[in-house]
């Protein structure tokens, strides 16, 4: 057996996980290639843009920067992983109503850092949105949209809530 | 891609250090990895051994209670606990203050204070406050362990005093006094700083005791201005708000900072001279914040 392949067991997606990944593998090519799920996306490859944003153990991480076998006993939440049973999540909803995304390449990213920021605080201020958000960046620079679809999806939040 | 490598997870410090000492040319120590990562995706750095600090908790430790005299930071300790701590919100809003601007969020839940400490990179913002602090590090081998001001240990561009075999295995900051101020001022057009301004003092009644100004991003790593503590040291509140600007002007030409892509030299040292100028006003204002 090859010593540099490591055992992983994690939860992806909700699902448990049982594989190995060779211990210099980045998480982003190990979710891109090793699982098959695309939505996480390469871009700077520096930890700046967010565009390769993926949630592990519900915190915002560049995937691009990570080592794969980091998720050994820890829970991974890609955008393939969001919407349930009952359909889309109330961001990728908010996103579509609002047009939070044009090119939509940022799209996955900018919605999984959403989600950590409403995880952490439920009803954010606009200048709060403003702040977080700031991690991630949309070359096409549809930033306002992106602040409504924030606001709407926590406002969607709340009321499935009540 | 980055070269293949030996991992070692080792579930103490005396066995990560074992393990350092053995492979002590060829070994790189991961805590966050927000660093040592991109260098190594980069082709910067190499490593045949990586030895993974995340299975040691002991090291995550935040320990304000223990010491009457410091507040104690973990090698794995990240910025996002630190900015989400509860009782630095209340003893150290000034570090929260700088930790919440640092770099980005997802940069934050990973990256260690420690880490980037280690790395050295003269344009980070926790160096600059962290020796205007006064605060030190422990270096720890399987020799024994020493402690340096953090002052000490930047010693130039991504250098520090961290030997081969040794780990920073902790942070540690002086606790304010009840009559400290202070201000963290930065301008960072980028992901990075382009200069950085710290600025501490204590108050007995209305005269300034232990000013300490620290110019960061401007040099190969922090830099005090000494010749500014001393003349702001006695004086009163007063008399050096009015000197805000001609302060702010010393300052600017004392540093050396290098021409980049982010500025001229001019221009950061017009940056630093109008961040030193409202330090000082921020520091003389009126009110007690406990830098």
């Amino acid at each position: 057996m090859d010593e540099s392949l490591i055992p992983l067991r994690f939860l992806l997606n909700g699902r448990e996980c049982n594989t190995e990944v060779n211990c210099n593998e980045l998480l982003i090519d190990f979710i891109r290639n090793g699982l098959g799920l695309t939505g996480t996306k390469r871009s700077c490859d520096m930890e700046i843009c967010g565009a390769c944003t993926v949630l592990l153990d519900e915190k915002a991480i560049s995937s691009c920067s990570v080592f794969a076998f980091e998720v050994d006993g820890k829970e991974l939440l890609t955008i393939e992983g969001l919407a349930g049973r009952e359909g889309l999540h109330p961001l990728q909803q908010a996103f579509i109503e609002c047009g939070g995304f044009q090119c939509g390449f940022c799209t996955p990213g900018m919605i999984l850092l959403a989600k950590s920021l409403l995880d952490e605080n439920p009803d954010p201020s606009s200048e709060e949105i403003q702040d977080y958000m700031d991690a991630n960046i949309c070359r096409c620079t549809g930033y306002q949209m992106i602040i409504e679809s924030i606001q709407y999806a926590a406002k969607l939040i709340k009321s499935k809530g009540a | 891609m980055i070269d293949s490598f030996h991992l070692h997870q080792p579930e103490s410090l005396s066995d990560a250090l074992t393990l350092l000492a053995e492979h002590s040319q060829e070994v790189k120590v991961l805590a966050g990895g927000s660093e040592l990562i991109l260098l190594l995706k980069m082709g910067l750095l190499a490593a045949k051994h990586i030895i993974n600090l995340k299975k040691i908790p002991d090291l995550a430790s935040l320990d304000y209670e223990s010491s009457p005299r410091f507040l104690h930071i973990g090698p794995l300790v990240t910025h996002r606990a630190l900015e989400k701590s509860e009782i630095l919100h209340k003893y150290f809003p000034l570090l929260v203050e700088m930790e919440k601007q640092l770099a980005n969020v997802r940069i934050r839940n990973v990256g260690t204070l420690a880490g980037n400490l280690a790395f050295a990179e003269p344009h980070a913002d926790p160096g600059t406050l962290l020796v205007a602090y006064e605060a030190s590090v422990t270096l720890t081998s399987v020799d024994g362990e020493r402690t340096l001001s953090l002052q000490d240990f930047f010693i130039d561009f991504y250098e520090t005093a961290l030997a081969s075999n040794e780990i920073l295995s902790e942070i540690s900051i002086p606790k304010p006094a009840s009559s400290s101020k202070g201000a963290y001022l930065r301008f960072c057009p980028g992901e990075r700083p382009m200069v950085g301004v710290a600025l501490l003092s204590e108050w007995n009644e209305e005269i300034c005791e232990k000013p300490r100004l620290v110019l960061g991003c401007v040099g190969p790593k922090p830099m005090r201005a000494l010749e500014l503590e001393d003349w702001m040291t006695g004086r009163s509140r007063e008399d050096i708000q009015a000197e805000a600007d001609s302060l702010g002007t010393k300052a600017a030409l004392s540093c050396q900072p290098l021409e980049d892509i982010s500025g001229s030299v001019e221009y950061k040292r017009q940056i630093v001279k109008t961040l030193v100028a409202r330090a000082i006003l921020r520091l003389t204002h009126e009110g007690i914040d406990h830098g």
